[in-house]
């Protein structure tokens, strides 16, 4: 992509400049807020730095206050192992390919390893679940022996900010994972988040503590419930959603 | 500034007033959105009622609605059918949920329900079960 459609379409402010390229875990609200609760929990208990924001006239017109600290919704952090982009606003499905521009300047910018993403498979039938289904894409067939051993090869519709990125990670060839777990279509999921930690924990060779994600999962939902919410009003507006399976062109 | 210095009295009244009702606008629509978000929120802010997450399913002939009821008392839940179209479910919280926990924008107070009126998409006849699993409440319903 041009530079000059860079600059356009949003703004990339870095904060440290001495960023390794690691794997990139991208977070945004979705389906069970399951990839922003995991991003939220490993950035809260580690105190991950800030390392750089992004700008853009396309988010929506607001921002995260902190202890009085303004910050901007989208923001990136650095641990030693992994590279978290974090949206606290929902994204417009209209700007879903701005946001992928984003992660892909990202990309190109620290010569990136990998890209992780996760989101919420809605089961209506979620709270019945003991044990939740954890599926995955992925774009090399090695990620499979290497982090995804236990892990079901998802095959359906996938719909949503993910797929979006998922489309453009295929344009360009880059290696990218994104995990798929049984969680509330409206509600917050915790417990499914603590699970897709476990496997980004298995991915970048580092044991990330899931014990806040389980055992205060109850305040984290009703925290989180207003941004539940609004994610579904949006998701709403798109007219087909995650789970469909594939027209079965080869069976 | 020079258009404004080479101005008559009354334009200048003109362009005063239209700045007011300008302000005033979005002041208004300000306090809708306020207003809007709050009841979104909430059921009963004086009342110390949350309005808990829910979702409606239709199967057959039968009505599912859950609610998502973080950290309530489970021998707490109501549930009632206050007429064919309105399904009331209410819950006490274990412990007073301050606002600011929910929301810096909602004025001081403290929550101690879940209340809410959930609006089913057909006439329903009875309540044909209700359950509470992982926070996750379940009422079923039969329809008309």
């Amino acid at each position: 992509m041009s530079n000059m459609l860079q600059k356009r379409i949003f703004t990339l402010k870095w904060l440290d400049k001495k960023i390794k390229p690691l794997p990139l875990f991208v977070a945004l609200p979705d389906t069970g807020l399951v990839s922003l609760l995991t991003a939220a929990n490993i950035i809260n208990q580690y105190k991950l730095p800030i390392a750089g924001y992004v700008d853009a006239d396309w988010l929506p017109p607001m921002i995260s206050i902190l202890e009085g600290k303004p910050l901007s919704p989208v923001r990136l952090y650095v641990d030693e192992k992994i590279l978290i982009l974090i949206s606290e606003v929902p994204i417009y499905p209209e700007n879903w390919s701005n946001f992928s521009q984003v992660v892909l300047s990202i990309y190109d910018e620290l010569a990136l390893p990998l890209i992780i993403g996760a989101t919420g498979l809605p089961n209506p039938k979620r709270h019945n679940l003991d044990k939740l289904r954890l599926f995955a894409s992925y774009t090399d067939k090695s990620f499979k022996e290497r982090y995804l051993k236990n892990v079901n090869d998802f095959s359906g519709l996938l719909a949503g900010p993910y797929a979006s990125l998922l489309r453009s990670f295929l344009m360009r060839e880059i290696s990218a994972i994104l995990l798929i777990v049984d969680s509330f279509p409206n509600y917050p999921d915790p417990e499914a988040a603590a699970l897709v930690t476990d496997v980004i924990g298995r991915i970048v060779n580092k044991q990330f503590d899931v014990n806040i994600l389980l055992k205060k999962a109850s305040e984290i939902k009703l925290m989180a419930r207003r941004l539940a919410a609004e994610t579904q009003r949006i998701r709403s507006a798109v007219s087909t959603e995650t789970g469909r399976p594939p027209t079965s062109f080869y069976v | 500034m020079y258009e404004v210095m080479n101005m008559g009295f009354e334009e200048f009244e003109e362009m005063i007033d239209e700045f007011f009702e300008r302000f005033e606008r979005i002041i208004r629509e300000m306090r809708r959105k306020m207003k809007a978000f709050e009841e979104y929120l909430t059921e009963d802010i004086e009342g110390g009622a949350l309005k808990p997450l829910t979702s409606v399913y239709v199967s057959g002939d039968k009505i599912t609605v859950t609610a998502d009821l973080p950290l309530v008392e489970p021998s707490s839940i109501k549930v009632e059918l206050l007429n064919p179209k309105i399904l009331y479910i209410e819950a006490k919280i274990k412990r007073e949920i301050p606002s600011t926990y929910i929301s810096c924008s909602l004025p001081p107070c403290t929550f101690k329900y879940f209340k809410a009126r959930v609006r089913l998409p057909f006439p329903a006849t009875k309540i044909s079960s209700v359950k509470l699993y992982r926070d996750i409440l379940e009422v079923v319903l039969l329809r008309e």
